[in-house]
């Protein structure tokens, strides 16, 4: 009889990298539920292209009670959460000094604030079973700053701190947690980014093929299985020698 | 609604199956022993267990952030917290 197959939840999974996260996993041998919060029928079509191995969820960063039904949802639905991508986030660009307190709140609540959620209501359930892995997905703006994305940089910066914390207080039970930064990858989330800016922003890759969505799951993937079994508290940079 | 007794038993029996505690049997502990510290020697992160451990026994919904600290002081505050929540008997 073979094992059954572990479960991953992924939150903004229907596009991007979160969607190339949610192939990679399911190709993997992973039941993958994956959130989405518009694109519905883009989640549904995903869930079909991976056959029987994904499950989308309608979830929504900002709705603070969501998170933790989310993960009960997926545990009774699905299985025992073995795997965390925390992925989804939210881009809004504007200078600190014309930003509103309310879009501050609004952008660190949403991409700090979504990841603590959700670690908040899985690990629990992680640490009594004593195995799991979280993946935090990060920004490059969180160690090389870009004008405009203050808020936005602080809260990826801060989701490094809360893995690094995390990591040790659960690292006892079995439960690791660890991040990653995505170079520039050319994704929805960065289509509005001018052309120019995206040249001097690749400028300094050392690959010249770039970054792409697959790229980056793969070491999502690598960070969430086993083969990363001695890793954890650690933020994997993947933005194609951009900052070698 | 099983009694308080019980509860408190199956509490016991719970903390020493959950924590995989080595040398120690459901009865060694008291009702009012302190869990934490000098104790029984668990630690938050052994309360964070407990309470899934608690919420799968007794089919209740205990969310982390809404457990203060005093409800894991002892075998007795957990029991009448878990008591407080189950469905009263038809």
């Amino acid at each position: 009889m073979s094992a059954p197959r572990p479960v991953a939840l992924v939150t903004g999974g229907s596009r991007g990298i979160g969607r190339a996260v949610v192939q990679t996993l399911a190709a993997q041998g992973w039941i993958v539920a994956f959130t989405w919060r518009e694109r519905e029928e883009e989640a549904r079509r995903l869930a079909e292209e991976i056959g029987g191995a994904g499950r989308p969820f309608r979830f929504d960063l900002r709705d603070r009670a969501r998170a933790g039904d989310l993960v009960r949802e997926v545990e009774e639905q699905v299985g025992p959460i073995e795997g965390l991508v925390n992925n989804a986030g939210v881009r809004r660009d504007g200078l600190l000094a014309t930003l509103a307190d309310d879009g501050w709140d609004e952008l660190i609540d949403a991409n700090l604030g979504g990841v603590f959620r959700c670690c908040r209501a899985a690990v629990p359930r992680m640490l009594h079973r004593r195995r799991g892995s979280i993946v935090n997905v990060s920004s490059m703006t969180a160690v090389h700053g870009l004008a405009g994305q203050a808020a936005y940089g602080a809260a990826k910066a801060g989701i490094l701190g809360l893995t690094r914390s995390l990591a040790r207080e659960v690292g006892s039970r079995g439960v690791r947690v660890n991040a990653v930064i995505p170079g520039f990858v050319p994704t929805e989330m960065v289509a509005d980014i001018p052309p120019e800016r995206v040249k001097a922003l690749r400028s300094a890759e050392a690959l010249p093929a770039g970054v792409t969505t697959g790229g980056v799951a793969g070491a999502v993937a690598f960070l969430l299985s086993d083969a990363a079994a001695s890793i954890t508290g650690q933020t994997l940079v993947v933005d194609a020698g951009l900052l070698a | 609604m099983p009694d308080i007794t019980a509860v408190r038993a199956r509490i016991k029996t719970l903390i020493v199956e959950s924590l995989h505690l080595q040398g120690i049997a459901p009865a060694d502990i008291g009702d009012d022993q302190p869990l934490f510290g000098d104790g029984l020697g668990l630690d938050s992160v052994d309360a964070l267990e407990m309470m899934v451990a608690l919420e799968k026994e007794y089919g209740i919904r205990i969310d982390g952030h809404q457990v203060g600290k005093e409800t894991f002081t002892s075998v007795s505050t957990l029991a009448a917290f878990v008591q407080e929540r189950l469905p009263a008997a038809s």
